[in-house]
């Protein structure tokens, strides 16, 4: 079966402890909840949480929805989003299986990456690698001022979306947004045969969350 | 301290391990007079389990002197178990308490853990059992008291069943827009078409795809066919509207009701003469059913212009209507019982026939495109290309096949959408192997399990039809699309008179 593959890629350093880091816990939970409530969602739809701070790690492979589990996130250190985008791929390239003339692959993965600050590493190499792939709509989100937009631009070219603080309500609306978006993408799928690759593919999102 | 739930082994059980696996030293607790070498942590096998934080003490029990040695084993605040499923198979789970937890039975106001409107937990052996009892999806907590006081939160998630989460919905009023809907909603999830000749009989299905019921769409796949008795004369044609055009029911319909309309007298005896001119993909047949496509793609994009000119602000365009188109027509020679195919596609799906011992695919799937560019008989490019090299195109499209009349008796042809091709064939290259087309014929249409079609050899066609509708609401994860199938198969050569009798229906 075709799966559709989604990458959740977290900002978990330093600024982010707090309300901001219990509002993405409260929001993963509610993302799982919701997917699993939708029959083609739940049947497509797999998920992986990359979080990055001092160090970027896969807490969570890519996994059915029947089976996922919130992990425990917590916040510290710095932000190492080029680390990031380089682990994605590598997962990508491990994970997501690949059509051949004998087996059907999977979709192209959904991304969504959420940071509240500044890469306190080099990522030209890491979104070198990132655009080296193909992925489905994928989107960046600045998680209040703090963050480099343009830099989120780079990323994901015209799929940068930003919230004005990081607080409960604002991503809250994040990820009922990311929500939709699963869903939608995993309805295209199943009706049409065809994945969303763009952001305009997407649900509009609540006014919470401005596209840049 | 928060605890996850890991598998242990590959057998499926499941312990749980801390989190944390360095003992802090606040969950270390010795009892006073007890001294630290002489406290004795026992270590077991090696499971993960054991790295959890023990609570090593002694206890004088009352009424006698001797001193035993109890080993208590602190269990997280939260523990989270694997997530539970409501389909039959998994309702329950267990999972093996750490040596030296001992729950608490019998403190009369922590007992109501043990039952549970909802739930049922259960020490069995070493393990405690927690078997649903309803069937709520969703979060469960409970508690969970043992040695004598000591409480931890237990967290399960239940999966729905998810095929109980598919819902079945009609199409609203506004939905209606073409005359034809009034009649599609009679027969909207499902129709089938059987006919029976002294030469062929034939049996087909067409149900509403999963994600349509769900959504309250139409279908959007469709068939028709045309037999003439007298000659021998056939045409079978299956079409699937594109999911993503919002008329492709309509484009689907136009498309066979062109076709059907014209090949009675397009498609003539003169047309099937002379085996060297029909058997290539550029012969007679081959190029009039390509033409008859092309302008049954006229047809459509003729019909949406005259309907903006109508309703201009409607904006229709032809794209709205894309549809594949998979047509066959069959030549039955009644002077030697032999028998000749010759078959045109736009699209994904499948035509393919199958003897017994071999099968061959009768067109060339676009689905395998990883781009999910399937291209349509209704995408302009497709006949811009073609007029730019119509030999190409009609050997890349058109197959042709000769049957002698023993191989004829064996073989059937079918005509299928990808809603019936995905699920069984998944790749190209099982399109192309005869042990797949073995296994669907053999097994997946004749077989008695669940998803299969049951058919017998001495059934009617009207009741093949009526098992091939049943049949299509197989299930199969990740596979909802609408499905289409239609079986021709052979009689014995003499199953009857001749009958005169022309059929169309498209």
């Amino acid at each position: 079966m075709r799966r559709l593959p989604v990458y959740l890629l977290v900002d978990v350093s330093g600024s982010m402890i707090g309300e901001p880091i219990e509002s993405v816990k409260n929001g993963l939970q509610m993302l799982v909840a919701a997917l699993r409530k939708d029959p083609q969602a739940l049947e497509t739809a797999y998920l992986s949480v990359i979080t990055f701070g001092s160090s970027a790690q896969q807490i969570i492979p890519l996994t059915e929805l029947t089976t996922f589990q919130i992990p425990e996130i917590s916040a510290s250190g710095c932000t190492v989003l080029g680390e990031a985008l380089k682990l994605v791929c590598k997962c990508r390239d491990n994970e997501v299986t690949k059509t051949t003339a004998t087996q059907k692959g999977d979709w192209r993965p959904m991304v969504f990456i959420l940071t509240d600050g500044v890469p306190t590493d080099d990522p030209s190499e890491g979104i070198a690698e990132f655009h080296a792939r193909k992925w489905g709509a994928s989107v960046c989100c600045a998680a209040g001022p703090g963050a480099d937009k343009n830099l989120l631009d780079k990323i994901t070219p015209e799929c940068v979306v930003e919230l004005a603080t990081a607080d409960q309500t604002t991503l809250s609306a994040f990820f009922k947004w990311v929500t939709a978006s699963i869903v939608s993408t995993s309805k295209s799928i199943n009706e049409s045969g065809t994945s969303t690759d763009n952001i305009n593919q997407l649900p509009p999102p609540p006014p919470e969350v401005k596209i840049v | 301290m928060e605890g996850v739930v890991v598998p242990a082994d590959e057998s499926g059980a499941t312990v749980y391990v801390a989190k944390d696996p360095c003992p802090k030293d606040n969950a270390r607790t010795e009892v006073k007079g007890l001294s630290p070498e002489s406290s004795e942590e026992v270590k077991g096998d090696s499971a993960p389990h054991e790295q959890s934080n023990d609570l090593v003490g002694t206890a004088v029990e009352p009424g006698k002197s001797k001193v035993s040695k109890i080993v208590h084993r602190a269990l997280p605040d939260h523990v989270r178990l694997p997530n539970l499923s409501l389909e039959e198979v998994s309702r329950s789970v267990s999972f093996p308490l750490p040596n030296g937890i001992e729950l608490d039975k019998y403190g009369t106001d922590k007992r109501p853990w043990m039952d549970r409107a909802d739930l049922k937990i259960e020490l069995v052996g070493d393990s405690l059992r927690i078997t649903l009892r309803n069937d709520e999806p969703g979060e469960i907590e409970f508690p969970v008291f043992y040695n004598h006081g000591k409480e931890s939160l237990f967290h399960l998630t239940v999966n729905p069943d998810p095929w109980s989460l598919w819902t079945m919905n009609e199409p609203t009023d506004d939905q209606i827009v073409f005359e034809a809907d009034k009649k599609r909603l009679e027969q909207l999830h499902k129709s089938s078409i059987h006919y029976e000749d002294r030469f062929l009989s034939v049996a087909g299905a067409s149900r509403r795809g999963r994600s349509h019921e769900h959504a309250g769409s139409f279908r959007d796949d469709d068939m028709g066919y045309w037999a003439d008795d007298a000659t021998g004369r056939y045409a079978f044609i299956v079409a699937d509207g594109a999911g993503s055009a919002k008329y492709s029911r309509e484009g689907a319909r136009l498309a066979i009701e062109y076709l059907i309309g014209k090949l009675p007298a397009n498609l003539t005896d003169e047309q099937w003469s002379g085996d060297e001119e029909v058997l290539r993909p550029d012969g007679k047949v081959g190029r009039l059913l390509v033409a008859l496509a092309r302008h049954a793609f006229d047809h459509i994009a003729d019909f949406v212009s005259k309907e903006n000119e109508k309703h201009p602000e409607d904006k229709w365009e032809v794209r709205d209507f894309n549809t594949t188109l998979l047509i066959a027509a069959v030549k039955y020679d009644s002077s030697d019982g032999g028998m000749r195919i010759v078959t045109f596609s736009i699209g994904d799906g499948a035509i393919a026939w199958y003897n017994g011992e071999k099968s061959g695919l009768m067109c060339a799937p676009d689905g395998g495109e990883f781009s999910g560019g399937t291209r349509f008989l209704t995408t302009r490019s497709v006949w811009e290309t073609a007029s730019k090299d119509w030999s190409g195109f009609y050997n890349a499209r058109v197959f042709c096949k000769k049957f002698s009349p023993e191989e004829v008796l064996k073989t059937k042809l079918f005509l299928m959408t990808d809603g019936v091709s995905d699920p069984w064939f998944e790749t190209d290259a099982a399109l192309h192997d005869n042990d797949a087309w073995r296994r669907f014929a053999e097994e997946t249409l004749k077989g008695e399990g669940e998803n299969q079609a049951r058919l017998k050899s001495g059934d009617s066609v009207e009741v093949k039809a009526e098992k091939l509708v049943k049949w299509l609401h197989f299930k199969i994860r990740g596979n909802h699309d609408d499905r289409t199938l239609i079986v021709v198969s052979a009689r014995n050569a003499g199953g009857g008179e001749e009958t005169g009798k022309v059929v169309c229906n498209a």
